[in-house]
């Protein structure tokens, strides 16, 4: 059973890269179209029997903007990117970059011990650590001989 | 029952493969350009670098950024969501002839990229004001 729940995003998870790869070829046939077609910020997210890690790009999201939340085996991300002040001296010539403010959800294979949960900044990559909850770790169940 | 770890044993052995520092992927930055009066602004997005992973380039009109992120694949881990590819960063732009080359500034925070390349002389002397005599 472990296995098939993890063969099914395996298999998810190499059409997302297939499809990102043939994007940024096309991305470099025609400069300027944006290979990102997902959600936005994108994250990717690790996991072991322990715990989870999750990735998330926030480049030039600052550290003030940005709130993580934890309930049970869902994590949400909420944020916001400040724009660069708008004025009629400014001209876009090219704008690929999304601003504003934004929302993430994503489930997680177990629920989370919410108060050990980290989380750091760097680069404009935000890493969020999270241990599985005691509750929900798989026992080891010896057996004796009688 | 006894080919089940055999198969999941070979999926990591394709992630770690995929990540492998000669097997990444090469990212096109998603970039802002930005003219005001007296200058150009690249805005670009190189989320896992920091200034000293960037290399920038100026080759007769052509502005190359190449950004080298050392971001690794966490160890001991399984991929369950993948929404970015970790990699290098590399794009070129072409520059007009009214940009001055010699005053050109960049700067790296929180993973974003930005160029500042000032418009050369002639632009500005346009704005000459004459003053009543």
């Amino acid at each position: 059973m472990i296995y098939r729940r993890s063969s099914f995003p395996t298999f998810l998870r190499d059409m997302r890269r297939f499809q990102d790869e043939m994007n940024q070829l096309l991305d470099t046939s025609w400069p300027g179209t944006s290979y990102r077609t997902g959600a936005i910020p994108a994250m990717n997210v690790y996991t072991s029997s322990e715990d989870a890690l999750v990735t998330v790009e926030v480049p030039g999201v600052d550290i003030k903007d940005l709130d993580i939340n934890v309930v049970g085996n869902n994590l949400t991300i909420n944020g916001m990117r400040e724009q660069e002040p708008e004025s009629d001296a400014i001209t876009y010539h090219r704008q690929e970059r999304t601003m504003g403010s934004f929302s993430r959800a994503v489930e997680l294979p177990f629920p989370v011990e919410a108060e050990k949960v980290e989380a750091s900044l760097a680069n404009g990559i935000l890493k969020i650590f999270l241990p599985r909850a005691e509750a929900d770790k798989p026992r080891q169940i010896q057996v004796k001989n009688s | 029952m006894t080919t089940q770890p055999k198969d999941s044993d070979q999926l990591e052995v394709i992630d770690k493969n995929k990540f492998s520092k000669q097997d990444r992927s090469l990212l096109s930055p998603l970039a802002d350009i930005i003219e005001t009066e007296e200058k150009y602004l690249i805005v670009a997005d190189i989320p896992g670098c920091s200034e000293k992973d960037v290399n920038i380039t100026l080759e007769k009109n052509v502005l190359t950024i190449h950004g080298t992120n050392s971001t690794e694949f966490p160890e001991n881990k399984t991929l369950i969501l993948s929404e970015f590819s970790l990699g290098d960063y590399h794009r070129s732009f072409v520059i007009s002839d009214k940009i001055d080359q010699e005053k050109i500034v960049a700067n790296v925070k929180n993973g974003v990229l930005h160029l500042t390349l000032p418009k050369s002389g002639p632009a500005k002397s346009q704005n000459i004001k004459i003053k009543a005599g």
